[in-house]
């Protein structure tokens, strides 16, 4: 009965932890079908958990921090959209930028935040949905959750929806590997990246705001602790499709937390801290080694600005 | 009137130098909203930073300390950045290098300095160039995003190395009067490992000639030489070079040694010249600054030094008003944040013409 209940928590605690990661995943999947290659997921995410934090401390209202948090990481990441579109800058050299702005604006303006504690009502809470809930171990883990777990659940399916089965999906796809062909086709090229690398702001907004409303309803600097970076990893993990993020991701929060189980068999809690990233290179590797043996790489434009053919 | 955007062939030196002055002060101007957030007045805080870091003798010495390592890790990445392979993760190469150098400091602290420090800068370079290597493995291999196994390797040797100081290696005795109840620190390394300052500063002067002097071999390295040619065509367009017979294994993984081993060198002056133990605060992000500098100035030696002299000096500056007017420590993420987008935005000017049509 207590190895059950062990289970139970580490499938519970798995879950939530990942939720953040599969947000901010499943957005940066949009941008990077799009070819927008967007290393700043870490700021996006730091910025919209201040900015969400902030406002649901305020307000007491945990959905206009939501909200603020996904219109705060789609500000920033419309930065890097005029760089890299509008300006056809380097991606890589952008997202890194848009990284350190990103974590710098969160800890100067959430200066005045720091170990403030969100009242009870402002944050999301699990409630259990009756009766599903008493499921025995699954109950508590599925049906004993936050809002935005259930919505980030959902939105995995409608984004795998929009990009398999609908004329959309088509269209962000082919700008991804053969932006020539959509242009062709008398689509804005760059209308399409804006419009995705939006979609990974917004998400990873609302990963951040997961972090600081629902998962861990405090402001600690820093508090996005590189879970941009492994959400990063997860998308080529999944090889850009959502439906594996989600797998994915469940399967990375897990695996952590059941190292996190160790702690309490003596083992270094510095040495498991440092677990996930360790985690995040296996995961990469094995994404990378499938994406191999499929031949199913990364979209082919990706990190590429569209140059037009001269005539 | 419509506007049409045309790639320029060539841009002359001049403009590429005179764009980039001009994105960094853009830069510094956004910036100073910052400090009216704070309510400061941003004339007063950039003299404050100017005066600091350059107007005196303190100053300038200690905007040289902060250059050594800045140096040492972008000259690296100026040459790993032109193979085309972004290391992202110098802060744990610069670690890596100051870790093996702390055990070799600490089992063999008997041996004459003359012995000693050379051995140290060795060990250094070779940790430095270990941690990297595998990452540029992991991209010739599977490709591997090298992006993220850099910075994954980073954060791993980061909590090996609190969990080092938290308890094997944390110091058992007390320094001076003082008890150190619960505050995790190493001891201080044996005085044969110290590296020689100049005279009245904290300069320790074999890093500063040896970063020097790499930064110049560097690039004779990447310009002048048949392996330096290849990193080049690698760099430019990988399908091509190793369809023209080239090897990306051996290519990237020679970039990565000396990225990886400079940045290394880096993390041995740090540690055997300025701090001479480990406390959890030994990193100050040199290994992400010298990003910034390498993409600012990483065409030529000459401009390195001149580039990170001065953003060690923006470091100087920026740490007094850090202390004087209470600002976070975030501040320098920002402005590095800051001014990679306006450089960024600069480069467009620099590559693009604008005309009327």
């Amino acid at each position: 009965m207590i190895e059950a209940k062990l289970v139970e928590n580490i499938l519970w605690i798995g879950l939530r932890s990942a939720t953040p990661l599969l947000l901010a995943a499943l957005g940066e999947i949009y941008a990077e079908r799009s070819g927008i290659l967007n290393l700043g997921v870490e700021g996006m995410m730091a910025v919209g958990a201040l900015s969400s934090f902030a406002t649901a401390l305020v307000t007491g209202n945990p959905w206009l921090g939501v909200l603020i948090g996904m219109l705060s990481g789609g500000l920033l990441a419309m930065i890097h959209g005029a760089i890299s579109i509008g300006l056809k800058g380097n991606q890589v050299v952008s997202g890194l930028a848009l990284t350190m702005f990103g974590l710098g604006l969160s800890s100067v303006l959430g200066r005045v935040y720091v170990g403030n504690q969100l009242p009870v009502e402002a944050r999301f809470l699990p409630k259990p949905v009756e009766p599903l809930s008493s499921i025995p171990v699954l109950g508590r883990v599925l049906f004993d959750q936050d809002p935005l777990f259930y919505i980030s659940l959902l939105l995995a399916l409608v984004m795998w929806f929009l990009l398999y089965r609908t004329k959309y999906g088509i269209i962000i796809r082919s700008t991804g590997e053969n932006p020539a062909a959509v242009d062709a086709m008398g689509i804005s090229v760059n209308r399409v990246r804006y419009l995705s690398t939006l979609i990974g702001g917004v998400l990873a907004g609302l990963a951040g705001a997961y972090l600081s409303v629902a998962y861990n309803p405090a402001w600690i600097e820093n508090m996005t602790a590189g879970r941009g970076w492994i959400a990063l990893a997860l998308v080529i993990f999944s090889l850009w499709d959502p439906i594996r993020a989600l797998l994915g991701s469940y399967l990375f929060g897990v695996v952590e937390a059941s190292g996190y189980t160790l702690q309490a068999y003596g083992y270094s809690q510095w040495l498991l801290n440092g677990l996930p990233y360790l985690l995040t290179i296996i995961i990469l590797t094995l994404g990378a080694t499938e994406s191999m043996r499929r031949r199913m790489g990364a979209p082919a434009a990706l990190g590429r600005p569209y140059e037009r053919e001269e005539r | 009137m419509r506007l049409r955007v045309i790639k320029r062939l060539e841009t002359s030196r001049k403009t590429v130098i005179l764009v980039r002055i001009l994105s960094v002060f853009a830069a510094l101007m956004t910036a100073s909203v910052v400090f009216l957030v704070y309510g400061l007045n941003p004339v007063d805080v950039y003299s404050s930073i100017f005066y600091n870091a350059f107007a005196t003798r303190i100053g300038v010495t200690e905007s040289v300390v902060r250059m050594i390592p800045l140096l040492l890790v972008s000259s690296g990445l100026a040459l790993v950045f032109r193979t085309g392979f972004w290391n992202i993760g110098a802060e744990g190469q610069l670690l890596a290098g100051a870790m093996a150098a702390y055990v070799v400091a600490v089992n063999y602290g008997s041996l004459p300095s003359a012995l000693l420090i050379p051995i140290l800068f060795s060990v250094g370079f070779a940790a430095g160039a270990a941690w990297g290597i595998p990452p540029a493995i992991l991209k010739a291999k599977l490709n591997v995003n090298e992006v993220i196994s850099t910075l994954m390797l980073y954060y791993v040797l980061y909590w090996v190395f609190q969990h080092l100081i938290h308890g094997p290696w944390k110091a058992k005795e007390k320094v001076g009067q003082l008890t150190y109840g619960g505050f995790a620190h190493t001891e201080v390394i044996p005085e044969a490992s110290h590296l020689p300052l100049i005279d009245g500063t904290r300069i320790h002067w074999p890093t500063l000639l040896i970063a020097v002097i790499t930064s110049v071999l560097a690039y004779l390295l990447l310009t002048k030489t048949p392996w330096g040619f290849e990193m080049r065509a690698i760099g430019s367009n990988p399908d091509a070079a190793t369809a023209a017979g080239m090897s990306y294994l051996r290519t990237v993984i020679l970039a990565m040694v000396v990225s990886g081993g400079l940045a290394g060198i880096a993390g041995v002056g740090e540690l055997c010249g300025v701090q001479k133990r480990f406390t959890p605060e030994f990193l100050s992000g040199y290994g992400f600054s010298g990003i910034i500098t390498a993409w600012l100035g990483g065409n030529n030696p000459l401009s390195l030094i001149v580039t990170n002299f001065l953003y060690g000096g923006l470091l100087v500056g920026g740490e007094y008003i850090m202390i004087t007017y209470r600002l976070p420590i975030g501040v320098v993420d920002l402005f590095n944040g800051i001014i990679l987008f306006f450089v960024l935005a600069g480069e467009f000017l620099v590559r693009y013409r604008v005309v009327r049509r």
